[in-house]
């Protein structure tokens, strides 16, 4: 019969390479964390937060995986780019400013 | 429409701003420079329509006052580029007064077409909507990442904020950012893995997680 609430216990096999389950193992000797232990603290501890931000990166219609790069814009700078290099942009402020990215 | 993979769709672009949120990577303040440092040979012959010089061409001994008259103000916005850990008051922040930030203009003061900016096609820009249209266009705003410049920490008065990064848009300026400096492509889901609990929207989960489980224990 199974329980309607309290923790239950499930298991994950985990493969290893032999130098992998070594330091597993050396870790847990020395620190007395067992591999369970270090699973929750460096990687299910971060899953909640990464689940969510990929979730709302799906929804956003962003592409997960590291994307191609092979399109590239090169443009050959103008003169009057150049020159706007010297000169100075900062707009002087005034009472209201205006909105900005964000709208506020 | 979605602006292109690279980015997230405009209206999931921006988090709710508020006093206590955390000033963090990829927030825009409004009154806060970029500079650019010009070589007083390359300004002089900019303004005399001659070709650029090169630096072996423009070599000259050069005085602290040649310097700063070449120095051009740019401005008035700017997106803060580090990750928060090097700059936040609770972090490095406290002990340094150094703050790395970026110029914010709009497409149309750049010589790209608004849906190359959207798509992530020019390498060195971030592309950034504008809140008040649907559609990409030259109202949008690009950050020139060329344009990387240190001001002091007073200039990032959570004031002058104007706008902060959600998520998603905060990933797609890390991704930018790491394609920017080192050519390399790297997937979302290592980022999210690493980062997505430093974000102030998303570093509650884990304790809510565990705080769920506790009770349902």
């Amino acid at each position: 019969m199974v329980p309607q609430s309290g923790r239950r216990a499930q298991t994950r096999g985990v493969s290893l390479s032999p130098s992998e389950a070594e330091l597993v193992d050396t870790f847990a000797e020395l620190s007395g964390l067992g591999l369970t232990e270090q699973v929750r603290q460096n990687v299910i501890r971060r899953l909640p937060a990464a689940v969510a931000l990929l979730q709302a990166m799906q929804e956003a219609g962003m592409h997960i995986g590291a994307p191609g790069m092979a399109e590239r814009v090169v443009y050959a700078e103008s003169d009057s780019a150049r020159r706007a290099l010297y000169e100075d942009s900062f707009e002087p402020e005034e009472a209201t400013l205006p909105a900005g990215p964000g709208g506020q | 429409m979605s602006d292109g993979a690279w980015y997230p769709k405009r209206e999931t672009f921006f988090a709710a701003l508020s006093d206590d949120r955390p000033i963090f990577q990829g927030d825009i303040f409004r009154g806060v420079p970029t500079v650019f440092v010009a070589h007083p040979a390359a300004r002089e012959a900019a303004f005399a329509e001659a070709s650029p010089p090169s630096p072996r061409e423009a070599e000259r001994p050069l005085t602290a006052e040649d310097v700063r008259e070449g120095i051009a103000v740019r401005g008035p916005r700017a997106m803060i580029m580090p990750h928060p850990c090097d700059f936040s008051e609770e972090e490095k922040g406290a002990s340094h007064s150094v703050r790395l930030v970026a110029r914010v203009l709009r497409v149309s003061d750049t010589p790209f077409a608004p849906k190359q900016v959207a798509r992530g096609q020019v390498h060195h820009v971030m592309w950034v909507p504008d809140p008040e249209h649907n559609e990409a266009g030259p109202h949008d705003w690009a950050v020139d990442l060329r344009t990387a410049t240190p001001v002091d920490r007073a200039f990032l008065n959570v004031d002058r904020r104007i706008a902060a990064l959600s998520g998603p848009a905060w990933m797609a300026l890390m991704r930018r950012l790491v394609y920017f400096y080192t050519r390399m492509s790297i997937p979302l889901q290592q980022l999210a893995l690493q980062e997505a609990h430093q974000h102030p929207d998303y570093e509650h989960l884990a304790d809510e997680f565990y705080a769920g489980e506790q009770a349902s224990g």
